[in-house]
């Protein structure tokens, strides 16, 4: 277990290098001078060349380069040139609304999307199965941020309730922490909970039809009981799959969501680093999210083996 | 009108009979599908809305009503103003050219690219490698994400929005062909083409495509669903088609700064976002009911929807 853990995590490195080189090529490659980004319309001809010299964007692309990876390797991701503070300080003071943002609305899509789930698969073909699955037909088809627009709207606007906008952290109080993400998390699951609804729905189905779940019928087992030890339990793979899988789209919905609630996370970092092309900023959080998902997916490996003892590693 | 008994009893017509009784089969299990038909409906409507919006539209999408900025929806504007004056009911009629240019275009140009990539990739081995290394990489990444990265370094316009979305969605449609293929490559049936001589191009062209393409199809519904969110998604952020060309990601982005006096910005270009996905939701799910149910595992059933934005 041990060894395949590292093992896993050794192949993460061509990985990283891959799509580093890729990020590296495709920002450097692309028209825009980040200098005289920075400084803006008046800014003149001599102050553009200080500062492209200093920034050491004037080198050849192969120095360029060999410079970003050898630092990368050591820990320094460079400076941003926006903020002209190091970039991995930067992304480390934002992840706490994205790792949070993001864990909230998984556990509400999986919390509420595996019950229901099977609770459709149970009336399988009846009315409760019906609204069940009409409601996550509405929740795939939703964009997250219409979701959220309409939870600000209703929720913040019209009712009062829950702020509109704005990160409060945990350390500032946990209450109103959990209140300025309440309506992002819900934006942000409803997604989720529609997936894994329909992906437990149908993997219940699937798994019902099995002899030893006649069997366990048969010998007198309550139904409770055969629904949580023997359906539920051999259906989990395909779930965690997906709620695996989801993550990338998950990560991805963070981008619009932390936009239109205002929380300063990675996700709002991306958009704004691409705009301004501030290219250490953009590598350092393209790096970063590679790397997030990939653990998350040794993650969903690592859990497959404990839900099925037949997966050895 | 009496015909030579002898030809009635030849095969031809009778493969003809089996061909036209299978697909009055099918048409009958279509109409059946009731929530295939609405999605089919729906799915007309806004072809016939984008293409008509001339006539539909009471208003250019771009005329200002200087008297009636934000006023609310009355008979005159049905779905209100906005914050320039302009009737957003023929804004949102307008918009949906757009939407559906996107949508289109991107599962086309998926399906067609992808399904190329797909069909060699599930055949040649050396080949899949080299694709199925790289398409993983770029699927790990959020799309959503890398589609911000690619139209925020090129000119936003809605070619650009094009690309974007294509490259980003490219891997889903080699995905869901390379796996049937690469079962199917080691079906009797090729192995017996093979033997007779058959070349690579006429068994992956005439025998593996049309056993391998149905998941295919659905999926490619699928992604135009995922290119109109994704698009609305661009829109909203200010990173996709740019203004004053009406978007509904477009005007719910400019909805969202006055959402508090005039909520009406937001109902329209909400609703005709959320109805052209759900339709085209429905119209993948029965595709998927109507075709082979053996070609759909239940992975590939649940993997079909990751990647919506």
């Amino acid at each position: 277990m041990r060894a395949y853990i590292i093992q896993r995590l050794v192949a993460l490195i061509p990985v990283l290098l891959v799509v580093a080189t890729v990020v590296f090529l495709l920002v450097r490659l692309t028209p825009g001078d980040p200098a005289a980004v920075i400084l803006g319309d008046q800014a003149s001809a001599e102050a553009v060349r200080q500062l492209r010299a200093r920034l050491g964007l004037d080198d050849p692309l192969p120095v360029q380069y060999g410079r970003w990876v050898i630092n990368a390797v050591r820990g320094d991701l460079g400076s941003s040139l926006f903020f002209d503070r190091p970039v991995t300080a930067i992304i480390l003071e934002r992840i706490e609304p994205t790792l949070l943002l993001t864990l909230y609305g998984l556990l509400f899509g999986t919390v509420l999307g595996v019950p229901c789930g099977v609770v459709a698969a149970v009336n399988h073909g009846r009315l409760l199965d019906r609204i069940l699955m009409a409601a996550s037909l509405l929740g795939i088809s939703t964009p997250s941020f219409v979701i959220g627009l309409l939870l600000a709207y209703v929720v913040a606007v019209q009712w009062n309730l829950l702020p509109a906008g704005g990160y409060v952290p945990v350390r500032q109080g946990i209450f109103g922490h959990l209140q300025s993400l309440l309506l992002p998390s819900l934006a942000l699951g409803l997604i989720q909970f529609a997936l894994i609804t329909r992906m437990t729905r149908t993997a219940v189905l699937e798994v019902i039809t099995a002899d030893h779940v006649r069997v366990a019928h048969g010998k007198g087992l309550p139904f409770r009981l055969v629904l949580l030890r023997h359906v539920l339990r051999n259906s989990l793979i395909p779930i965690v799959t997906i709620i695996g899988l989801s993550l990338a789209v998950l990560m991805g919905g963070t981008v619009v969501i932390e936009t239109l609630f205002d929380l300063p996370g990675v996700g709002r970092l991306a958009v704004g680093s691409i705009l301004r092309r501030d290219y250490p900023l953009v590598q350092g959080v393209i790096l970063y999210v590679t790397f997030a998902i990939a653990l998350v997916n040794l993650l969903v490996d690592l859990v497959y083996s404990w839900l099925d003892p037949r997966i050895r590693y | 009108m009496a015909r030579p008994a002898d030809s009635l009893l030849t095969v031809k017509p009778l493969t003809a009979i089996v061909r036209r009784a299978r697909a009055s089969r099918r048409l009958r299990a279509l109409l059946r599908n009731r929530s295939m038909v609405a999605g089919l409906t729906i799915l007309a409507a806004y072809g016939l809305v984008a293409v008509l919006a001339n006539e539909i539209a009471p208003a250019s999408p771009f005329q200002s009503f200087p008297g009636s900025r934000l006023s609310p929806p009355s008979a005159a504007h049905w779905f209100g103003t906005d914050d320039f004056g302009r009737d957003v009911f023929s804004r949102v009629v307008y918009a949906s050219r757009i939407s559906i240019t996107v949508g289109l275009a991107v599962s086309l140009i998926t399906t067609l690219f992808g399904g190329f990539l797909g069909l060699l990739a599930g055949y040649y081995r050396l080949f899949d490698r080299i694709v199925m290394r790289t398409l993983d990489g770029l699927m790990a990444f959020p799309g959503i994400l890398l589609a911000i990265a690619i139209s925020g370094i090129l000119k936003p316009s809605v070619e650009t929005v094009v690309v974007a979305l294509s490259i980003v969605y490219t891997p889903y449609a080699v995905r869901v062909l390379r796996a049937p293929v690469l079962a199917n490559r080691e079906a009797v049936y090729v192995e017996a083409a093979r033997c007779l001589g058959a070349q690579d191009w006429r068994i992956l062209a005439l025998h593996i495509l049309p056993n391998s393409v149905q998941p295919l199809l659905v999926q490619s519904t699928f992604i135009f669903s995922f290119a109109v969110l994704a698009e609305a998604t661009l829109s909203f952020l200010g990173l996709g088609v740019p203004p004053p060309t009406p978007t509904w990601g477009g005007m719910l982005n400019d909805g969202k700064i006055v959402m508090v006096q005039a909520p009406w910005l937001i109902w329209g270009p909400g609703s005709a976002l959320v109805l052209i996905t759900l339709a085209l939701n429905m119209v993948g799910d029965g595709l998927r009911d109507l075709l082979d149910p053996r070609s759909f595992t239940l992975q590939a059933q649940g993997f079909s929807r990751i990647g919506r934005p």
